[in-house]
């Protein structure tokens, strides 16, 4: 057998010393190569763990606050809308009060004014009827006083007469004016 | 071969005890020298270790990043354990295999005494694991198979493709790096005996060159992703993340894989 080993040119103790230098070789590079890269990748990942922790809390915390705003301006929303609509209300009921008070306020003018007219051809009327009692009573006592013949009659008829029409034309015109 | 024109590591060799030399060839010693190179890279590369990497920090990182995770997908969940063994075993034999393109060094995997230690690692390693894993009752079991009638087949055949693995595992190394050495080292010795009639050096071996470029990291991948699988077949998938039914067995995809190869 072992005459067979040398012949193929395999020995034992030299393949036992190339075992020996491959186990030191071994616990070498488990000491100094992936035991220390094994804690660097150890390190990094917990690190890497921890930071998309922080990034997915970040992110929920993003987005409750986004869910919170958007809450909060979906009530600022709703409550603008109800301002507006109350406004709107609120500029209607003004408006049809306004309308409602300016009708009758001109309804109010329309009247004083009638009442005013009126008022006025009543005094016109009331002034002329006097006037013509007080031109009648001169009248009266210029006939009274002055014996006149028939022209003369006439005459002061016909200048009473005039004078009424005077008179009433203007009591007329004053109650226009008025 | 090497004793025909050596290397720059021989002088250590001639310096060792007559003794030793049963114990100590010059294929040794230059595997040490690997040994020492590997070693001061990874002090190197950890010995200030910053938060940015930055240079050998880099490379190892890297490295046993991409190791970790080739663990996790070949054996399952929770198999960076291995890492270390796997990871050594990949550079290790990688620089081995590439050492030989450096001028005034020798190719340490072109030794059979050589693969096979490391084959003979990996065997007793992978052993190792599946009795951790399964617990010997368990491991015993593994040999057994099912159904248990069987048994007086299933225990022979299983050892014997025990054995085979490492066997296998040290014949193509060795096989695949010897005969790209000889064939780089017959070739430039074309190339010289050319001269003489064309009176310029001619290299010759400059496309086995290239190809022994391909073929070593190759060759240590292999080794690499087998010694994978052979992990991978003994725990089972016991302690890791179990395969699905109709999915294809690491380890027999992984042999499919290098068959393929």
């Amino acid at each position: 057998m072992e005459e067979l080993f040398h012949a193929l040119g395999i020995e034992p103790g030299i393949i036992l010393v190339n075992m020996a230098g491959f186990v030191l070789l071994l616990a070498l590079l488990k000491r100094f190569a992936f035991g220390p890269v094994g804690e660097i990748l150890a390190v990094r990942e917990r690190e890497i763990e921890a930071n998309l922790g922080d990034a997915e809390r970040a992110r929920d915390m993003a987005l409750a606050d986004q869910r919170r705003i958007d809450a909060e301006l979906a009530k600022l929303d709703d409550r603008a809308r109800e301002i507006v609509s109350v406004a709107e209300n609120e500029a209607a009921g003004r408006r049809r009060e306004l309308i409602a008070r300016a009708e009758e306020q001109s309804r109010q003018i329309v009247d004083e004014g009638e009442r005013a007219v009126e008022h006025a051809t009543t005094e016109a009327r009331e002034q002329l009827r006097r006037e013509t009692a007080a031109i009648a009573v001169e009248v009266s006592e210029r006939v009274l006083r002055e014996a006149l013949d028939a022209e003369r009659q006439q005459a002061l008829v016909d200048a009473f007469i005039a004078d009424v029409e005077r008179n009433a034309a203007v009591s007329d015109s004053g109650g226009e004016r008025a | 071969m090497h004793e025909e024109h050596g290397s720059w590591l021989k002088p250590i060799y001639d310096l060792l005890p007559a003794s030793t030399h049963h114990f100590i060839d010059h294929y040794v010693v230059l595997t040490w020298f690997v040994i020492v190179l590997l070693t001061a890279l990874a002090w190197a590369g950890t010995r200030h270790r910053a938060r940015v990497p930055r240079g050998l920090q880099t490379f190892w990182e890297i490295y046993v990043t991409w190791v970790r995770g080739f663990c996790r997908e070949q054996i399952g969940e929770g198999a960076e354990k291995y890492a270390p063994l796997l990871g050594t075993l990949f550079i290790y034999i990688l620089v081995m295999n590439l050492l030989g393109l450096v001028p005034g060094f020798l190719t340490p995997t072109m030794s059979i005494n050589v693969t096979a230690a490391l084959a003979l690692s990996v065997f007793f390693g992978v052993q190792y694991f599946g009795i951790v894993t399964l617990g010997p009752v368990g491991y015993i079991m593994h040999f057994v198979g099912e159904p248990l009638w069987l048994a007086p087949i299933n225990i022979p055949v299983h050892i014997i493709g025990e054995l085979a693995k490492p066997l296998s595992l040290a014949v193509r190394l060795f096989g695949n790096m010897f005969g790209e050495e000889t064939a780089i080292f017959r070739m430039a010795a074309l190339g010289a005996a050319l001269i003489p009639f064309v009176h310029v050096p001619i290299p010759v071996h400059f496309i086995n060159v290239m190809l022994h470029l391909i073929i070593g990291p190759i060759q240590a991948f292999i080794f690499f992703i087998l010694s994978a699988a052979y992990i991978q077949m003994v725990t089972d998938g016991h302690g890791h993340e179990e395969h699905k039914e109709h999915e294809a067995h690491p380890a027999e995809a992984t042999m499919a894989r290098v068959d393929a190869a």
